[in-house]
């Protein structure tokens, strides 16, 4: 990667002006350190975002003769087929974001309105989906609930029990639309929960308790002044966990079968994948990646505008206690109920792919057993290193090159530099099928001048570009919280912007990044939609390793190569956790 | 950026040239192809690097790659799909070492078809499920399935990404054919089986899966994966119809592949007594004299076994998935 930044680095010196310096180049440009650091962002956002993007485009409309044609756009919006996977997608995705919001309310809720017990439990067990992949949640669903599931088996027995005419009448089996619902519900609800805590901690307590004193009951102030308030928050949440629902892949492959809402028809993110790796037809597969895309580009341009109108802040500076226990019992201790119930299954998920990991056959022999794990670190040990490396390796690029980004953005700052803002963010909010699939044909030797097909570096590059909007946007964010009168005063002192950033902005971003580095590292161990396009038998994953045997039904290797992600991945993070604890220590003694 | 491109190249080419190895594109698991491979890197030192993927998806990636072959061997394609492959410039021909000793049943007259193993296709159920649904077991008539009784009790995989439900359709149509009938009679009990299947898997291997877990009482697949399925432990029965396709599956070295030596080495090394007793460990047939059969397998009575016609497959493959299409208006799931 060193080799390429090099490289990118002299190819970019010479496309921004050079010599005398023109009244019309901007003054943050005239820094050569500065001007080269843009022309790195700029070509890496225009190799990397908007050349797979484009190349998707063109390969929807292209016809075999070399012609451009919209058939396959036709094709879509007029086969009952095609439409009905569409419909399946958004009632699916409207429906789980619409019960994570509702779940994520209620946690956020009584974590920070209650003085419910418990509450340090529920906070942590909220985040554990955070760490498992979508197809991770919906395979442990199979362990629990599908015919052959524990609880499943239970409900036979009680039926037996009970002296049912038919016993599996009790039965709850989880595939189809219910099933890829309670999925995706259970993966994206902790996002909506991430959202509603910060904002309920950020309105100022005294607006509510202003409304009591003035006679104002519990429903009626919550309803007229704290619901109001949460609406840009609901609002930004609902947009994002919506804009994730309608791209998730994982689920739908795993429970969807063909029994969603529309029967027969699968959802947008995994035709898009049988139409490429199924059924070879390239065409279809980009064009309903692009459908995909419309959505999601909407939703992620609206939110921004949106939130960017409607500002409804009230921290004051004033600290921000809450006077907790104003709630009525009734509300509390259903409140509780709820967090108890969906904390309580959290934990089953885990504690039955572990279960399954060590028991010969699921559901039909419960024997413990060694020979899955050693199966899966035989099997999958490349895939293992591989997946580990790749990670690491591109979310410590993401968190590093997104920072540097956000500075540039921040502190350099001229016209024109919010498209390039914007572009950058783009991999966010595209989905992974587009971007894996944009990979595979932009670096797959359809054009000659660069191919990376069967390469690690095709999958760095992906997992890269994909997550460095993380430490874009929170280092935005930070750097906002940092008062440049430091840097200023750095140069004041003499230093050159290059010092100024290594040594005075960089180590105070250092949480930041540290942080993007966290997020980036889960998120791309865990990712399948886009890597999927670009495993090659030099390059296997573990994502990929699990996602087969998941699909090929072998329960016990799944469950042992699910361990090994989550202990391979909480490791990676505990050692990092551990050095930059040692690390901030050293700072501090310094 | 031409010189980062070529400096990667460099660098994959020198690390490929540094290890022996072989790339192999296979639906075999990995337990299985590590089992195959462990002998062989063992004796030569060459290392086997695989990717499991359908064979949909292996004709898919190579095509992509033909201009800059990624893979050096194919393993597990049926003798059609090789055909159609060797027709494309995909693969190579080559007769490897000890071809002799594959049984006259599975010899082939063209080069770039050598058998390698073999299982056959059949019905198979889960008896809790089919007891639940109140259904019947099937018999081994084909016609028995077409019963409206099993109508949404049926898995099969689709015929467009996977070449197990390929054969279960050139079947249909190739034995109405043999017995006198029409391509359209055959069609007419494709039409009728595809109203009873309730799901058309992607993968060949899902519906074995989906059938051992209860998910469907009655599937349509190979019988390596049921046999795998019943040594675990599920309550899964076997039943082959009559007639049954057992043709053998093959394999090929890729052409214009990165390690075509190593490839070849791995071809030679399939027909040796030695794989061919590791098949058997994973549900398959030799196709070589001598070896056991896989323990506790079915016998297939070579009566029943139906002579198939693989260049008609193979040639009229575009038309029958499009027609399959047309006929049953189903998409993998």
């Amino acid at each position: 990667m060193t080799d390429h930044a090099r490289g990118t680095d002299t190819n970019a010196g010479s496309r921004t002006p050079r010599g005398p310096v023109g009244p019309r180049v901007p003054r943050a440009l005239r820094e050569p350190a500065v001007a080269i650091a843009y022309g790195l962002v700029l070509l890496t956002v225009a190799l990397l975002v908007i050349y797979p993007t484009y190349t998707i485009l063109i390969e929807s409309v292209r016809d075999p003769e070399g012609g451009l044609t919209l058939s396959r756009y036709v094709r879509f919006f007029t086969s009952t087929y095609f439409l009905h996977t569409l419909y399946n997608t958004l009632l699916i995705s409207g429906i789980a974001t619409a019960l994570s919001m509702v779940l994520g309310f209620g946690f956020a809720y009584a974590i920070t309105r209650t003085d419910l017990p418990l509450k340090g439990f529920f906070t942590a067990v909220v985040l554990v989906p955070m760490l498992l992949p979508a197809f991770l949640i919906a395979f442990a669903l199979i362990l629990l609930l599908g015919r052959n599931g524990v609880m499943n088996r239970f409900m036979y027995g009680v039926g037996e029990w009970l002296g049912l005419a038919d016993p599996y009448v009790l039965q709850w089996v989880i595939f189809g639309s219910h099933g890829v619902i309670l999925a995706q519900t259970l993966t994206f609800f902790p996002l909506a929960f991430l959202v509603f805590s910060a904002a309920l901690s950020s309105i100022d307590p005294r607006l509510e308790e202003a409304a009591e004193d003035l006679g104002a009951g519990y429903w009626y102030t919550l309803r007229r002044v704290t619901l109001p308030l949460l609406a840009p928050a609901a609002f930004s949440s609902a947009l994002l966990v919506f804009m994730f629902n309608a791209s998730a892949f994982g689920a739908p492959a795993v429970l969807g079968g063909g029994r969603l809402f529309f029967p027969g028809a699968s959802m947008l993110a995994p035709e898009a994948i049988i139409q490429i790796l199924g059924l070879y037809d390239w065409g279809m597969g980009t064009t309903i990646a692009v459908i995909l895309v419309v959505p999601s580009l909407l939703i992620y341009v609206g939110g921004e505008y949106y939130l960017k109108k409607r500002s409804y802040v009230t921290v004051t500076g004033t600290p921000t206690a809450f006077r907790l226990g104003t709630v009525p019992s009734a509300v509390k201790w259903t409140l509780f109920g709820l967090c108890l119930l969906v904390s309580l299954f959290i934990l089953s998920i885990v504690l039955v792919v572990v279960a399954g990991a060590f028991t010969r056959t699921w559901g039909v022999n419960y024997d413990l057993t060694w020979r899955h794990m050693a199966t899966a670190l035989q099997a999958s040990r490349s895939s293992i290193i591989n997946s580990l490396v790749l990670s690491g390796g591109g979310a410590i690029a993401a968190a590093l090159f997104g920072t540097l980004a956000a500075y540039l953005f921040t502190r350099r700052s001229f016209r024109g530099v919010r498209v390039l803002d914007f572009t950058a963010m783009l991999p966010y909010a595209l989905p992974g099928v587009v971007m894996g699939l944009g990979f595979a044909v932009a670096f797959g030797g359809r054009f000659e001048w660069i191919v990376l097909t069967g390469t690690g570096a095709i999958i760095f590059l992906n997992h890269f570009i994909r997550r460095m909007p993380f430490g874009l946007r929170s280092g935005g964010s930070a750097l906002k919280q940092i008062d440049p009168v430091i840097e200023e005063a750095a140069a004041d002192l003499g230093a050159r912007p290059v010092y100024s950033f290594l040594r005075v902005t960089f180590p105070l971003l250092r949480a930041t990044i540290m942080g993007a580095f966290v997020f980036g590292f889960i998120n791309m161990m865990t990712d399948i939609t886009a890597v999927i396009f670009l495993v090659s038998p030099r390059w296997r994953l573990l994502s990929i390793d699990l996602f087969n045997a998941i699909d090929a039904g072998r329960l016990g290797v799944a469950a042992a190569l699910s361990v090994i992600m989550i202990v391979s991945t909480f490791a990676v993070l505990l050692i990092v956790w551990r050095a930059s604890g040692r690390g901030l220590d050293f700072l501090r003694r310094g | 950026m031409r010189k980062l491109v070529v400096s990667l190249l460099a660098a994959c080419a020198l690390s490929s040239a540094a290890a022996q190895e072989v790339i192999v594109y296979s639906p075999f698991s990995d337990e299985f192809m590590q089992a195959l491979a462990r002998p062989f890197t063992e004796e030569t030192g060459i290392r086997v690097l695989n990717i499991v993927i359908s064979t949909g998806e292996t004709q898919s990636r190579l095509r992509a790659e033909a201009a800059r072959p990624q893979a050096d061997f194919w393993l597990s394609v049926r003798p059609a799909i090789l055909e159609q492959a060797f027709g494309e410039d995909l693969i190579e021909a080559y007769e490897p070492a000890g071809a002799e000793a594959i049984s006259s049943a599975f010899r082939y007259e063209e080069a770039h078809i050598t058998a390698v193993g073999t299982y056959p296709l059949v019905f198979f159920y889960n008896t809790q499920a089919i007891a639940r649904a109140g259904v019947e077991a099937p018999t081994s008539d084909w016609a028995d399935l077409l019963d409206e009784s099993y109508r949404g009790h049926i898995v099969m995989p689709h015929p467009a990404t996977s070449g197990t439900a390929y054969s279960v359709i050139t079947t249909i149509l190739q034995s109405q054919m043999q017995s006198g009938g029409t391509e359209d009679d055959g069609w007419d009990v494709v039409g009728r089986l595809a109203q009873n299947v309730a799901q058309f898997t992607r993968s060949g291997r899902a519906p074995q899966t989906l059938v051992s877990q209860g998910e469907y009482p009655v599937g349509i697949g190979f019988y390596d994966a049921v046999w795998q399925l019943q040594q675990e432990g599920f309550p899964v029965e076997v039943v082959v119809p009559d007639p049954v396709f057992a043709e053998p599956y093959g394999a090929a070295i890729v052409r214009g592949g990165p390690n075509q030596e190593s490839a070849r080495a791995f071809f030679d090394y399939l027909l040796t007594p030695e794989a061919q007793t590791v098949l058997t460990q994973f549900g398959n047939y030799p196709v070589i004299g001598g070896i056991t059969p896989p323990a506790g397998g079915v016998e297939v009575p070579p009566e029943q076994v139906i002579d198939v016609d693989f260049r008609w497959s193979a040639e009229n493959r575009d038309r029958i998935l499009s027609t399959f299409q047309d006929v049953t208006q189903a998409e993998p799931q």
